[in-house]
């Protein structure tokens, strides 16, 4: 007959369950009928913070983006050993052979001076000009490519190659690689640096938010906490309301993120264009929106970041309220 | 239930709201708390509810001393208690049957229990047609029934009354009292204050009067 307190509290596990879903289930509907009751502040909020998580995202998505073009560059990146002019044929072919054995994990090829010659009036129109020269102006050369892409592994390759005292010449045109590789990680640090301020943003604005909606509820929390509501009752809708902002803002920013870099694809192109030398390369940038996990990761980490903020924010402000 | 020994309050420096106040109230029993306006009524009520601590004497509630109690304690120690507030403090952002589940959802019964319950608690007071209204639509007699409904939607232990029939009319008030000895009559603890003298004499139940902050009758 008499009953007060907490009606489950001596049942089991599977009652348990039903009094968290109960739990939960009442705060995010008192949350749901906040939302409704000020939709206004509600949209705007997300807004400013998808509009805040979108600078980061869309940095991560380019980085993310260069970074493939670059693998695919890196790919193709081969180094060009010239022999001298007056290296005997089989020479040179027995030197790129133990090249073959000195460098792990690449393809070598062996260019002899006639099948340049060769290769090159297959393509050229000059072809009566080179018919008439007296000897053959090419020299040999051995052509390697690494399997392992890099700036790091081609420049070991160059100096085995120059170390060489029957090569003339090395040649492996990567300043644009290594300039390229440059941009990524400042872009790098630059977007961990810029997630960092968004992310301390993101915690002040979502906590200055659910800190006033506390404050315009001092009535109702004061009476709720005469009538026996723990602070963590209290707590709970405003901390369900503060994830909500910041899965909706983070939703947002994957919308805006997918847009914007829909947009980007162009002029990406046009920026790539003046990294790569006449080589036909292949240069058409699809860029790749986020991933559906990255998507997710951003809208879980706005709802924990939301969540975080309201949560502190509100322990600190009520803890002040006396009954 | 409610052990009162030489209890005082003092709100800042000043008078004392309370000096030195005895008394106990069992359980069942159902006590009237008169005095004129000013007397300590409402601090009497509020230290039981641990709204405020007395800062002199010894507060039992429940077998519990109230100092010293944890916070959430403190939430517990309020949850067996139903108050009917003298300016009613229900929220207006919210349905009449919403303000009395309150109590039910704090105490996180489950959402079928709690309609239940609800609409059990405003039809004891009469207003089970109002269910879905917003309170700000009530009339203060109303709004003071609504009040009641809630306190005592959650079965408590103690019920405290603060003018509960301030705003009634005289029929009215005599309505609500005979609920509140119903809930005295199955062991529920009540302690009502008022200074409706003429309505009081008519129930005659054990009566303490307060004055300036003294006990002067035990009833
Ligand atoms: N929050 C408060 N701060 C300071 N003084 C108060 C406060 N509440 C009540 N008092 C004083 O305590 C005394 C008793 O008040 P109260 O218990 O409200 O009397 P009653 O309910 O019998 O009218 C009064 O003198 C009142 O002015
Ligand atoms: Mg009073």
């Amino acid at each position: 007959m008499v009953n007060a307190g907490r009606p489950h509290a001596k049942q089991g596990s599977r009652r348990l369950v039903s009094l968290l879903a109960e739990r939960h289930g009442q705060a995010i509907r008192q949350t749901v009928v906040r939302i409704r009751n000020g939709p206004l502040t509600a949209g705007l909020m997300s807004l400013v913070i998808g509009v805040a998580i979108t600078l980061p995202a869309l940095l991560v998505l380019i980085s993310a983006n260069l970074q493939t073009q670059l693998g695919k560059v890196e790919d193709m990146a081969e180094i060009t050993a010239y022999f001298f002019a007056n290296v005997p044929d089989n020479r040179a072919f027995e030197i790129s052979e133990r090249l073959q054995t000195q460098i792990a994990r690449a393809e070598i090829n062996y260019v002899s001076a006639a099948s340049a010659l060769a290769q090159l009036s297959e393509v050229t129109t000059l072809q009566p000009v080179l018919g008439s020269l007296e000897s053959n102006p090419l020299p040999a050369a051995v052509i390697v490519r690494p399997e392992e892409p890099g700036v790091a592994t081609a420049r070991e390759i160059e100096q085995t190659l120059v170390s060489l005292p029957e090569v003339e010449l090395v040649q492996l045109d990567f300043l644009w690689l290594q300039r390229l590789e440059a941009w990524l990680d400042l872009l790098d640090t630059l977007s961990s640096a810029l997630s960092l301020i968004v992310v301390s943003g993101l915690l002040l604005i979502i906590g200055n938010t659910v800190g006033s909606s506390v404050q315009s509820r001092r009535e109702e929390i004061r009476i709720i906490k005469q009538i026996g509501g723990t602070d963590a009752y209290v707590r709970r809708p405003f901390v369900y309301f503060g994830g909500f902002l910041g899965a909706a803002g983070g939703t947002l920013a994957c919308l805006f993120t997918a847009a914007i870099g829909h947009q980007l694809a162009t002029a990406v192109n046009a920026l790539a264009l003046h990294y790569q030398p006449a080589q036909p390369v292949q240069t058409v940038f699809a860029v790749a929106g986020l991933s559906v996990g990255q998507n997710l990761a951003i809208i879980l980490l706005g709802a924990s970041i939301g969540g975080l903020a309201a949560f502190f924010s509100v322990s600190r402000k009520i803890a002040t309220f006396n009954p | 239930m409610i052990k009162f020994e030489n209890v005082s309050m003092r709100y800042g420096p000043g008078l004392e709201a309370l000096s030195k106040v005895s008394f106990e109230i069992n359980r069942g029993e159902l006590v009237f708390l008169t005095g004129h306006s000013g007397a300590g009524k409402s601090t009497v009520l509020r230290l039981v509810l641990a709204l405020e601590t007395c800062s002199g004497g010894s507060l039992m509630v429940a077998g519990k001393r109230i100092k010293g109690l944890s916070k959430s304690e403190l939430a517990l120690h309020r949850r067996q208690i139903g108050a009917v507030f003298q300016d009613h403090q229900l929220l207006f952002d919210r349905s009449v049957g919403d303000n009395v589940a309150l109590p039910l959802q704090i105490a996180e019964f489950p959402h079928r229990e709690i309609k239940r319950r609800v609409r059990a608690a405003l039809d004891k007071v009469g207003l089970l047609h109002k269910e879905t209204y917003s309170p700000a639509h009530l009339s203060g007699g109303e709004q003071q029934r609504v009040g009641i409904a809630r306190a005592v939607v959650n079965r408590p232990r103690i019920i405290l009354a603060d003018e509960p029939t301030g705003n009634l009319d005289p029929e009215l008030s005599v309505d609500v009292l005979t609920v509140f000895e119903q809930f005295s009559a199955v062991g529920v603890s009540i302690l009502i204050a008022s200074h409706d003298g003429v309505l009081l004499s008519q129930f005659g139940h054990r009566t303490l009067t307060l004055d300036q902050g003294r006990l002067s009758s035990h009833g």
